[in-house]
């Protein structure tokens, strides 16, 4: 059976989702948008830079902003220049996303640009979703089955996207 | 493949002595598709399909995997594109 993504000449790769795929998607896209969202800073120069910045007491937010450093202080002074523009991209690939399903193409068509901001933010929706749930912890309630159906569709989704542009990986020169 | 720091340098330790390496560790997790972290070391660090497998194939069973050493500089680079990807990962400087 044919899966939602079939990889087509030059890399271009076309993605098959009904109407209600792609407003299920582009809602879920939306709000983890919106989460991530970067904060206003007081900036003249552009820097980019926080006067403080730790790790998100959210699981969610922790998750997809990590500490680099196993020491807390090394951490926390590492994220004070990284965080915001870690936090710009992440939330820029949830963004294309939204935008890639708003169109009247089908099937939609991605280029390799948006099929990486897809396979990004597609990840990042697992995580999320993921962390809610409470994977990998053994406290965790069993979640509700219309979250588990969630959460299945979008790995197998994002399987069939890094199968589609492996099979293309697979043929680059090395 | 397409800058993910910003274009200045973070905070640098200069001590004088000769600096050991620096490493980037990825560390395992229960959400991650193997088949994804696969495909990120194959596009990050242009490993080949081989290598990236055995790098994912570490990081699944022994829970963390060094998958690249180097400068201070480029292994927070390295660990800022892995945390873009979702995977997570630190660097720490060899003993």
């Amino acid at each position: 059976m044919a899966g939602p993504f079939q990889l087509i000449a030059d890399g271009a790769i076309e993605l098959r989702l009904d109407v209600d795929e792609r407003h299920l998607l582009s809602t879920l896209a939306t709000g983890l948008a919106g989460m991530l969202e970067p904060p206003t800073l007081q900036d003249p120069l552009g820097l980019g830079i926080l006067a403080d910045a730790g790790l998100s007491p959210d699981p969610v937010i922790a998750r997809l902003l990590p500490d680099a450093y196993a020491d807390a202080d090394d951490a926390r002074e590492f994220r004070r220049f990284t965080e915001h523009a870690l936090r710009t991209r992440k939330h820029d690939h949830l963004r294309a996303v939204v935008a890639m399903l708003h169109t009247e193409a089908d099937p939609l068509l991605l280029d390799a640009d948006a099929a990486q901001a897809l396979l990004a933010g597609l990840n990042d929706l697992r995580l999320a979703i993921g962390t809610r749930m409470g994977i990998g912890d053994d406290d965790a309630s069993e979640p509700l089955g219309p979250v588990i159906a969630l959460y299945d569709w979008l790995t197998w989704l994002q399987d069939a996207l890094v199968t589609a542009i492996s099979d293309d990986a697979d043929t680059l020169p090395m | 493949m397409t800058e993910t720091l910003l274009g200045f340098d973070a905070a640098v330790d200069t001590s004088s002595e000769v600096a050991r390496p620096w490493r980037t560790v990825v560390w395992d997790d229960p959400i991650n598709l193997m088949s994804y972290v696969t495909l990120v070391f194959m596009t990050y660090f242009a490993m080949s399909r081989e290598v990236a497998e055995e790098h994912m194939l570490r990081v699944h069973h022994e829970g963390r995997a060094v998958v690249s050493s180097g400068g201070r500089e480029q292994m927070e680079r390295d660990v800022i594109a892995m945390h873009e990807y979702g995977l997570h990962a630190t660097l720490e400087q060899e003993d």
